[in-house]
C-alpha cells in the first residue's frame, strides 16, 4: 500500500508544473511526501498549520475537495478515501483541469 | 463599419432592445455570440441576415462572461450562404460557389441531428469492421476542420472557421441558428467583399523543419510524452501502439469517462481533454493535436483528416510553459478576438488577466481554424496555407 502511495505522489510530480505531492492521513499525519525543492516545505508547513478545519469536513464527508490558489500557486486538496488526502501543490502555469483529471485517475486506481 | 455590443441580459428581445439602443447604423448582417443558456436564441434576429451561434466565454474591455450576448453587426458587403450535407458535398459546392476575399464559416464540427440518426449510426458502427467504413461512418456526422479549409487556401481566399463544439455538447447541440432556421448539419460562409486584417496564432512554439525536429520540440514543451505508432485513415483511428484508445490509456492510468451513450443522450458530453495524440504533417512538420477519451470504441473519431500526417505520432499531457503569462506574449491588441476554449479550463479565472491584452472585445469557442498566409512557421499550420489545431489556438480580428 505504501509502495503504491509513493507511485501516485511520483507520478504527479511528473507534470513540470507539479512542485508538491503528498499523502496525509485524514488527522493532518503526513504518510507519503514528494517535494521538488527545499523551497517548497513552507508552503507545505503553511497548509499542514491551516487546514485542520478542512480535513475534519472531509472525514465528515461534507467537503468533496479543496482548492486554494495564490498568485504563484494553485494547491488541491483531494480525499483519496475515508483516511486519506491527497495534496497537489503546483505553480500557476498548470493546466488546472489536467491536474483535476490525473488526481481522480490515481484515485481510481487506487480503489480505495 | 463593424460594431460590437454586449448585453448581460438572458431574455432574447431584451437583449436585442439593449443591443439596438446603442446602434448608430442599419447593419446588413449580425452575428450573435450567446454565453449561457438562452430559451429561443433563434429569436436573435435584426433586419438583416442574422446568426445566432453558441459560444463559452465573452470577453469585454471590462471583463470575461460565462453569460450574455455579444452581437457582431456590420454594414459591410457580405453575403451569407448556407451549405448542407456531408464534408465532401459541402466542400464541392464551396469550390463551385463565389468565394469572398474574406470568408467566414460557422459550422458544428461534431453534429448528430436527432436520437433516431444516434441510433441509426450506432448500429452501423456496431457492424462496422473496417476503418475505412468507420472513417465513412464518423464523416456523417464530422467535418473534418482542415477539408473544410482547402477550397479556400486552392482560391487563396482567406477563411476563418469557427468549428463549433461546445465544451458540454450531446444529441441535437449544437445550435446554431441562421434567420432564425436552425441550420443543423450545415457549414454558414459569411463571404465578405472586401479582406479583414486577421491574424491567427498559436501558443506552441514554432515547428520544426523535419519530422524528428518537431518531435523534440512537442517533446520539451509538452507532458508525459511518448513516441507512438497510430493506425488510422482518414478520420478513423484504430489503434495506438497496438492497443484501443481506452486500453491505451488505461495503460497509462488515466481514467476520464463511463458511457458514451449516456453522456450523449444526456447532453453531458465533456468535449475537452488534456491528454493528446500529436500528429505530424508529412506536408509541413506542423501538428495538430487530437484529445483522447477512454470510450470504450472499436475505431476512435479523429476532427481532422489524418491521411496528411505521420502514422508516428506522440501521445502527451497538456502543458504551456510559462502558464498564462507566455499566452499574454502571443496575444495582441485587437478589436475582436477569438481564443480556444481549453485555455479556459487550463488557467480558470486567470483569462481575466487577458481582457488588458486585448483592449477590445472577443469570444471563448472551441478552436479557431484558418486559411491565409501566416507570419510565422506555425505549429498548427498542417498544410500549406491551412492552420488546424484542437488546442492553444486564437484570432485577432481588426477592422479599422
Amino acid at each position: 500500500m505504501l509502495d503504491q502511495l509513493r507511485e501516485i505522489t511520483k507520478r504527479l510530480a511528473s507534470d513540470p508544473s507539479v512542485v508538491v505531492s503528498a499523502i496525509y492521513r485524514i488527522d493532518g499525519t503526513p504518510i507519503v511526501t514528494f517535494i521538488k525543492d527545499k523551497k517548497y516545505i513552507s508552503i507545505l508547513e503553511w497548509f499542514e498549520s491551516q487546514t485542520k478545519l478542512l480535513l475534519n469536513l472531509m472525514a465528515e464527508n461534507s467537503l468533496k475537495s479543496v482548492d486554494f490558489k495564490t498568485r504563484d500557486y494553485v494547491m488541491i486538496i483531494y480525499p483519496l478515501s475515508g483516511s486519506l488526502v491527497l495534496v497537489v501543490i503546483s505553480t500557476s502555469e498548470a493546466s488546472v483541469y489536467k491536474l483535476r483529471i490525473d488526481v481522480e485517475s490515481l484515485k481510481r486506481i487506487l480503489n480505495v | 463599419m463593424f460594431e460590437v455590443y454586449y448585453t448581460q441580459e438572458m431574455e432574447p428581445r431584451k437583449a436585442l432592445e439593449d443591443i439596438k439602443k446603442g446602434m448608430g447604423f442599419e447593419p446588413s448582417l449580425a452575428i450573435f455570440f450567446v454565453a449561457g443558456k438562452m430559451e429561443k436564441p433563434e429569436l436573435l434576429r435584426l433586419n438583416c441576415n442574422s446568426i445566432s451561434v453558441p459560444v463559452e466565454g465573452i470577453i469585454t474591455p471590462n471583463g470575461v462572461w460565462s453569460r450574455g450576448v455579444l452581437a457582431l453587426v456590420t454594414d459591410a458587403d457580405a453575403s451569407v450562404r448556407v451549405f448542407e450535407g456531408n464534408a465532401k458535398d459541402v466542400v464541392g459546392m464551396m469550390e463551385r460557389s463565389r468565394i469572398g476575399s474574406f470568408n467566414l464559416l460557422i459550422y458544428p464540427l461534431f453534429f448528430v441531428k436527432d436520437l433516431l440518426t444516434f441510433l441509426r449510426l450506432r448500429i452501423s458502427f456496431m457492424r462496422v469492421n473496417n476503418i475505412e467504413e468507420a472513417s465513412e461512418i464518423f464523416e456523417r456526422v464530422i467535418y473534418p476542420m482542415n477539408t473544410i479549409l482547402r477550397p479556400f487556401r486552392n482560391s487563396e481566399k482567406i477563411a476563418l472557421a469557427m468549428n463549433i463544439f461546445p465544451l458540454e455538447t450531446g444529441i441535437g447541440l449544437p445550435k446554431i441558428f441562421f434567420n432564425g432556421k436552425t441550420i443543423g448539419r450545415s457549414v454558414i460562409c459569411v463571404s465578405f467583399k472586401e479582406k479583414l486584417e486577421c491574424e491567427f496564432r498559436d501558443s506552441f512554439p514554432e515547428r520544426g523543419k523535419n519530422f524528428e525536429e518537431t518531435v523534440e520540440i512537442l517533446s520539451q514543451e509538452l507532458v508525459n510524452v511518448k513516441k507512438v505508432k497510430v493506425i488510422k485513415k482518414a478520420l478513423a483511428i484504430k489503434e495506438i501502439d497496438k492497443k484501443s484508445v481506452k486500453d491505451f490509456l488505461r495503460e497509462y492510468k488515466i481514467f476520464m469517462k463511463r458511457n458514451l451513450d449516456e453522456d450523449l443522450l444526456q447532453q453531458k458530453f465533456f468535449a475537452a481533454s488534456p491528454y493528446m495524440i500529436c500528429f505530424i504533417s508529412k506536408e509541413t512538420y506542423g501538428s495538430c493535436s487530437l484529445g483522447t477519451f477512454d470510450y470504450e470504441l472499436k475505431f476512435y473519431p479523429s476532427l481532422f483528416d489524418t491521411d496528411v500526417f505521420f502514422d508516428d505520432a506522440i501521445f502527451a499531457g497538456e502543458f504551456i510553459h510559462g502558464g498564462v503569462r507566455k499566452l499574454f506574449e502571443v496575444v495582441k491588441k485587437a478589436d475582436f478576438a477569438i481564443f480556444d476554449q481549453n485555455f479556459m479550463l487550463m488557467f480558470e479565472e486567470r483569462v481575466n488577466e487577458l481582457i488588458e491584452e486585448i483592449n477590445g472585445y472577443g469570444i471563448f469557442t472551441s478552436y479557431p481554424s484558418f486559411s491565409g498566409e501566416v507570419e510565422k512557421r506555425l505549429m498548427s499550420e498542417v498544410e500549406n496555407g491551412i492552420c488546424v489545431n484542437t488546442t492553444q489556438t486564437m484570432v485577432f480580428l481588426n477592422f479599422k
